[in-house]
């Protein structure tokens, strides 16, 4: 009995080492990726991006995170109020629903030069690779007409590479 | 008997003595090509001929001699001939031609003693004896002379010499008496041209002789000093040389108005200068000669006295030289026995109208205009000018032109009169066919009428005429151009400027084309209707108003969004209403009837807005925002449109950015394309104005004042009626 108890914990302590190495090898968990992120500039005129390694782990997430996190040049503005919270992101059809708290709404400046670094910071960030197409923005779940009264934002939108000014 | 024999041994030895003594004598050098080859020749005189051993030939010679012993026959080659005889015989082939011998050929002591002349000749040799000197020179190679004849077609006197080829000439002039003479080098004269005569007064003489046995020697004796040429011409089988003389003129005839040069040869170097104290044409003949001066006195219509000498010799130029009675033009024309002299004579052929007034000559003469106040009446007059026109009285659907006659005014002035409706300018223009005759409407008076409604503006033109209407919105301005019109200032009183007009100005704007042009600077933008009245221009100005225009100003934001935060405590939607109602204000004072999406500080949804325009189917679509940024760092004046928006949203939302920019002097940070929900659902022109940065500081504190929202207002109000005055221009 005893020696089948042993073979037992044997083989379980096997699978473990087993999985735990795969885990370690092959899961996203600690590696990291080169990606762009988008402030913009003094004058609201244009977005431009920041170089981040972040972590592949729940990237999009992430690169939101940085977003809210804003700019490390000076001569770079954040583009998303800082009590924003990210609720969520899911993204479905290489369509990604962002999902903000209250804050980014009620905390933001306004003006049409504003809204729209904001929502192309977002956009532009998340869509800078191949397997996102479009983005829409949620607040506390839910579908919103406009961010600050002039963008429509009832329908995805997709990457915008105007408003980018790389240098 | 034996003393017989004896004696006539003796006499026989005498005789022979006395033969060879002869031979001896008559010993013969012979030459080829001027080179001696012996001195003592073994030949026979016989027939006309002179038989020599053919070895000297075919030694000096390059001769290729075959001989067929069994036939006893000789064959020559040398050239592009081949040549047969047989001894005894007298009959010889050249290639296929027989030829005769005078005496045969024969056999002596192993040399064949064949006739130099007629085998010479056969073979192309030339054969020259100075029996005197006892001299035979045989030449190779020589050309012939073919013919020789008179050559005075065109332009020289001449002689054409043929030659069976090429050769070269030496020519000198010699005086004393005059003559030429061209020595033909390597050339051999076979015949006499004894039917040859010359048929030139300035070539007296043609002598022609071997003047020795390389060249022949050609005179030609003239009457006068002369300038000759050398032309040579290749002709199928040789080459002719043509020696052309200067040609003589030989006498000056007068016919009419025509003054007649006869000559040797047509006259064609002519250049015709005139000269005035006194008045006369003077021609001069280049490359001609004249055999003998003279002075005329002729006193016909047109010439006093003519003249003529040899002007010049190094060149030849005669100089004819005739006074006149009158400056007329002359032509010279060459004729074969010379040329003829005459004056110019054109051809008013006929006279049509296409938009203008157009006169065909046959050629292009200056006309003497004069423009006669009394009748209005323009005469136009071409010297040494003949009508042939049939009618003389022409009517056209001119509005400037009343009459057109055409008359021989004199022998020699055809005159065209024009009449006229009134002092019309005019100016004539040669355009390489005929005259046009272009005649310019003319802006005679400016009338003014104002009333409650509108101003009129009366033009007076002296005929109906165009006129084309541009329209500037800053400074106001109306610009009315009038083609092919006339303006002279001076002429011209102008009235005192009344109504919507402040001030008048009328200028010459071009004379190539003409245009007249009419300013009126305006106190306040106008709608125009221009009508042609009769022989005036009329326009109704009327104050240029939006009546029949639905805008929707779109103040953004209200109630529970207050759109972009200012610096301070300011909030968007309270400003943006303010400059809303202002501009709703200026607009409806316009005649425009305004919708406005909120009137007070409500919240009115981006739907419900576009929905309020479309549905009153607005012409246009105004929303008006302050720009808001997290940091006071952004600061301007920005105009969005949809993207890919009409020419005519462009320009609206070009118009509205400019006068903002302006008259408040703000950044300019332009017309952008932007996806903005009440831009993109509007179904007529839309702009968002982002007029300045309330998050700015310094411009969050121009917001507050009521000037700056005033100025704002009225800014935009002027981009808008520029946009409504080009849309009703381009009407």
């Amino acid at each position: 009995m005893g020696d089948r108890n042993s073979n037992l914990l044997y083989l379980i302590i096997f699978i473990l080492v087993i999985s735990l190495a795969s885990i370690l090898i092959h899961s996203k968990f600690f590696a990291t990726i080169k990606t762009k992120v988008y402030f913009a500039n003094s004058q609201a005129a244009y977005l431009k991006p920041e170089i981040r390694e972040v972590k592949k782990d729940q990237l999009y997430h992430n690169l939101i995170q940085e977003l809210i996190a804003g700019p490390q040049q000076k001569n770079l503005i954040a583009t998303i109020p800082p009590q924003t919270e990210l609720l969520g992101i899911k993204v479905e059809n290489s369509i990604a629903k962002v999902n903000f708290n209250q804050a980014l709404v009620e905390q933001h400046w306004g003006g049409t030069a504003g809204e729209t670094m904001t929502v192309y910071s977002i956009v532009n960030t998340l869509t800078q690779f191949n397997d996102l197409d479009k983005v829409k923005i949620l607040i506390e779940g839910q579908e919103i007409e406009t961010l600050a009264g002039h963008m429509e934002l009832s329908d995805p939108i997709s990457f915008n590479s105007k408003i980018i000014k790389s240098e | 008997m034996p003393k017989k024999i004896g004696l006539i041994t003796i006499l026989l030895i005498v005789l022979l003595f006395n033969v060879s003594t002869l031979a001896n004598a008559n010993s013969i050098k012979l030459k080829v090509n001027d080179g001696l080859v012996t001195n003592d020749l073994n030949y026979k005189l016989a027939q006309d001929d002179i038989l020599i051993p053919l070895h000297v030939l075919t030694e000096n010679l390059p001769l290729k001699m075959k001989w067929y012993g069994s036939i006893e026959t000789i064959k020559l080659e040398y050239k592009d001939k081949s040549i047969k005889f047989r001894l005894g015989g007298t009959k010889l082939q050249v290639n296929n031609k027989l030829l005769n011998f005078s005496v045969a050929p024969y056999r002596e002591n192993d040399q064949f003693m064949v006739p130099l002349k007629v085998l010479g000749e056969a073979l192309g040799l030339l054969i020259r004896s100075n029996p005197e000197k006892g001299i035979v020179n045989i030449y190779q190679d020589h050309a012939r002379i073919t013919n020789i004849s008179n050559s005075n077609q065109g332009k020289a006197d001449g002689i054409k010499i043929s030659v069976d080829q090429k050769v070269p000439i030496d020519s000198m002039f010699l005086q004393n008496p005059y003559r030429v003479v061209l020595d033909l080098k390597g050339t051999a004269l076979y015949k006499k041209f004894k039917d040859f005569k010359v048929d030139s007064p300035l070539i007296k003489e043609v002598r022609m002789a071997q003047f020795n046995g390389n060249t022949v020697r050609v005179v030609l004796d003239l009457a006068t000093k002369a300038k000759y040429e050398i032309e040579e011409q290749a002709t199928g089988d040789g080459y002719d040389y043509l020696l052309k003389v200067t040609p003589l003129i030989t006498g000056v005839n007068i016919d009419g108005n025509k003054v007649s040069l006869n000559s040797t040869a047509e006259l064609s170097n002519t250049k015709i200068e005139y000269l005035n104290n006194p008045t006369r044409v003077v021609v001069n003949i280049k490359k001609a000669i004249l055999k003998e001066k003279k002075q005329l006195e002729i006193n016909n219509s047109l010439f006093k006295e003519l003249r003529i000498s040899q002007y010049k010799t190094e060149p030849n130029v005669v100089r004819l030289v005739i006074d006149l009675k009158r400056d007329i033009k002359f032509e010279a024309n060459t004729t074969e026995q010379g040329l003829v002299i005459g004056p110019i004579q054109t051809v008013l052929e006929d006279v049509q109208f296409k938009n203008k007034l157009k006169l065909n000559l046959n050629k292009k003469i200056d006309p003497k205009v004069v423009f006669l106040e009394s009748g209005s009446r323009l005469l136009i007059d071409f010297p040494m000018t003949i009508t042939q026109l049939k009618s003389k009285k022409f009517n056209y659907d001119s509005d400037l032109i009343e009459e057109v006659r055409v008359s021989q005014y004199d022998q020699t002035t055809t005159r065209v009169v024009v009449d006229l409706v009134g002092p019309v300018n005019h100016q004539l223009n040669w355009n390489g066919k005929q005259w046009e005759v272009n005649l310019f409407n003319k802006l005679t008076a400016v009338n003014l009428e104002n009333n409650e409604v509108n101003t009129k503006a009366d033009l007076q033109l002296l005929a109906p005429g165009d006129y084309e209407v541009s329209r500037l919105v800053n400074p106001k301005r109306l610009v009315i151009d009038l083609p092919n019109v006339v303006v002279n200032k001076e002429e011209i009183k102008l009235p005192q400027a009344k109504g919507v007009i402040k001030k008048i100005r009328v200028s010459q704007y071009s004379t190539n084309p003409h245009r007249g042009r009419v300013v009126f600077e305006l106190n306040e933008s106008v709608n125009t209707i221009g009508n042609v009245v009769d022989n005036s221009l009329e326009f109704k100005l009327t104050k240029f108003g939006l009546a029949g225009k639905v805008i929707t100003i779109d103040p953004g934001h209200g109630g529970k969004d207050p759109g972009a935060l200012g610096y301070s405590t300011l909030r968007e939607k309270k400003p943006v209403l303010d400059i809303g109602l202002k501009l709703e204000k200026l607009l409806t004072e316009a005649g425009a009837e305004v919708i406005m999406t909120r009137r007070k500080d409500e919240f009115i949804s981006l739907g419900e807005r576009v929905q309020l325009a479309n549905k009153v189917n607005s012409d246009i679509f105004v929303s008006l925002h302050l720009n808001g940024h997290r940091r006071s760092s952004s600061f301007g004046t920005e105009t969005f449109i949809a993207p890919n928006s009409n020419q005519q949203t462009k320009l609206l939302a070009q118009f509205i950015q400019d006068s903002l920019v302006d008259s408040l002097g703000t950044f300019d940070r332009g017309v952008k394309g932007e996806e903005l929900y009440v831009l993109e659902h509007t179904n007529m022109p839309a702009v968002l104005e982002e007029i300045v940065f309330i998050s700015n500081q310094k411009e969050e504190d121009k917001i507050m004042e009521e000037g700056f929202k005033n100025k704002s207002a009225l800014a935009i109000y002027q981009g808008i009626i520029k946009y409504f005055e080009l849309q009703s221009g381009e009407e």
